[in-house]
């Protein structure tokens, strides 16, 4: 991918307490709340109906606010008595299912935003923009001769032609299959990053969001409930529901004895918590260490093995009957029926309240 | 060959062999007329619709659906209904008219083109919806969204977006209609104006006076101009089958 022309600034996308209600009084955003950095890419990721692609809409101005705020560069875009209409956001918007006009080609696509020069002065622009995602070879094809990849980078080059302010795509890579999505989600970072314009990715998935993103916003039931760096958020996560919305996880409730929860698997030191509260403690599968000769550790025997891609998943269950999953190395000889004793790895151990939810 | 050619081949035999009618060419500008401006104003009506279903408002949705199912209803029926329905909007007219000027309000809706179109417009109204509805629905929501945030107003989105992917499916519902209004007979004898005939009435009055020779020529004609559109359509079809 060529190099586009950075854009460095100072300026905040900040969503305060934004509401946007559906019919029948049915909040689809029930007060979030979200600063996205000038220049870095930020993924709001959430299982579906969480109202992701909802708040998306409303940033671009395409949803009414309720309550709350959006506001840009300190002015408000949108609030319940004050509506930028989109066209005047400069809000470079990939759709779901990319939106290309059926009846423009490649090239007409890119150029539809743009309105300053001459006609051959934004065919020019469009084709640049179009070289920017390697595309120049397929300026005259329609959107229905392009592949599912293709698309996905005409949409891209459009979106980002107006120069916007603002980046927001809606899973832009959901309708690819799984290699090149992994592809086209280096590359579009790659664009995104060099354009220096601040994003937000919408996505229900964790690997995207975790692989893509400068700070991942996790959001449930209208609400963001966790931002953070993708590390901190995969290792700390402030409740179960923000662990598993990033991955797997296996839980352990206890209550704080002599300042440290323990559990079958081991004990944490519980800093900030009252003696013998209720506590949760929450490990990544990969977390669990898996033994044959260690003498400490849970009793357990191996009771189903699966090779998955770079790891195996062991299931192995505890002499009380507890399954817990374990992911190790495929060069270790780990198989089913084996005693093995387990325990965590407090690196990737957590501990939060028993109702944070 | 067995449905178009030899037919054809037969009343062009008639016609070389009888009579020209006298009024053949102003019933023929009469036909092409009302054909014009029936399919004009039903490519209107259609578009109308399909905007109104598409606008998910259950009024609007029941009332284009409503439209549509004049389709059902023979000519002769539709035509009765117009008769009614004009006939009281003429005696309101009237009435009104009486009490602000003090004389009669011209008659202007019953026995006219406007009585005519009218009935035309609520028995085709289903041939011009679907058309405009099928290509409404190219237009997805997400396009319209694409168009703004690409900087483009609401009527910048209609020139831009809406007109080019719709046009082609409003020519088609102009076109259906302008075919079935230059064919339309029951209707049209019940509501049109004195003196005024169509290349359809004068086909039918020949031949129910057994004058199948005089018949024939403006039955030739009736195809000659319905032929042109039809060839237009059935390709039309055909590539969009293709393209599927």
């Amino acid at each position: 991918m060529t190099v586009t022309e950075p854009k460095p600034d100072g300026r905040l996308l900040e969503v305060s307490g934004a509401e946007v209600r559906f019919a029948l009084g049915r909040s689809a955003v029930a007060g979030a709340w979200l600063t996205l950095g000038c220049g870095q890419i930020t993924a709001l990721l959430g299982a579906s109906g969480a109202g992701k692609s909802t708040l998306l809409r409303a940033i671009a101005g395409l949803e009414l606010l309720h309550r709350g705020e959006i506001r840009f560069d300190g002015q408000v875009w949108s609030a319940p008595d004050q509506h930028t209409p989109p066209e005047k956001r400069r809000c470079g918007v990939v759709f779901q299912d990319y939106a290309l006009f059926p009846h423009l080609n490649a090239l007409d696509n890119v150029a539809f935003g743009l309105r300053e020069g001459s006609r051959t002065d934004r065919r020019r622009a469009a084709l640049s923009r179009l070289e920017s995602v390697e595309l120049t070879h397929r300026t005259q094809a329609y959107p229905h001769e392009l592949s599912g990849g293709e698309q996905q980078r005409v949409a891209l080059a459009r979106a980002l032609a107006i120069k916007p302010d603002v980046m927001l795509l809606d899973e832009p890579f959901s309708g690819l299959d799984r290699r090149l999505r992994r592809d086209l989600r280096g590359d579009t970072a790659d664009v995104l990053r060099q354009s220096g314009v601040t994003t937000l990715i919408v996505t229900h998935d964790a690997e995207e969001a975790l692989e893509i993103a400068d700070t991942i916003a996790l959001m449930q039931d209208g609400r963001i409930i966790q931002t953070g760096a993708p590390d901190t958020l995969y290792l700390k996560p402030s409740s179960l529901t923000a662990a598993r919305l990033l991955g797997d996880v296996e839980t352990f409730t206890t209550r704080v004895r002599d300042g440290q929860a323990k559990t079958a698997l081991g004990a944490l030191p519980a800093t900030g918590f009252v003696s013998d509260q209720k506590v949760r403690l929450m490990v990544r599968p990969e977390g669990v260490i898996v033994d044959r000769t260690d003498t400490s550790g849970a009793r357990a025997r191996i009771s189903h093995r699966q090779t998955s891609t770079g790891y195996a998943r062991l299931t192995c269950t505890l002499e009380n009957d507890r399954r817990i999953e374990a992911r190790v190395a495929l060069s270790e000889s780990h198989k089913p029926g084996d005693a093995v004793r387990l325990r965590f790895d407090p690196a990737f151990t957590h501990l939060v309240c028993a109702d944070a939810d | 060959m067995l449905g178009l050619i030899i037919p054809l081949a037969r009343l062009g035999h008639h016609a070389l062999h009888a009579p020209i009618a006298r009024n053949l060419m102003d019933a023929a500008g009469h036909s092409l007329t009302l054909a014009a401006i029936s399919g004009l104003a039903a490519s209107l009506l259609g578009l109308t619709c399909a905007y109104a279903l598409r606008s998910g408002h259950k009024p609007a949705i029941a009332a284009a659906r409503l439209a549509g199912l004049g389709y059902a209803v023979p000519g002769s029926v539709a035509a009765l209904g117009v008769l009614v329905l004009l006939g009281i909007s003429q005696s309101g007219l009237d009435q009104a008219w009486r009490a602000m000027a003090g004389n009669p309000f011209p008659i202007l809706l019953n026995g006219s083109v406007i009585a005519l179109i009218f009935a035309y417009q609520s028995r085709f109204a289903a041939a011009a919806i679907g058309p405009s509805e099928s290509a409404l629905a190219r237009v997805t929501p997400a396009l319209d969204m694409a168009a703004r945030t690409l900087g483009a107003g609401p009527g910048e989105t209609a020139w831009r977006v809406h007109r080019p992917l719709i046009s082609s499916g409003s020519l088609l519902a102009a076109l259906l209609v302008f075919v079935e209004v230059l064919k339309e007979l029951p209707a049209t004898m019940i509501l049109r104006p004195f003196n005024y005939d169509t290349l359809a009435v004068i086909a039918h009055n020949y031949a129910s006076d057994e004058r199948l020779g005089e018949a024939a020529l403006p039955a030739l004609l009736i195809t000659l101009i319905a032929l042109p559109p039809m060839i237009w359509i059935a390709r039309r079809l055909t590539r969009q089958e293709a393209l599927r």
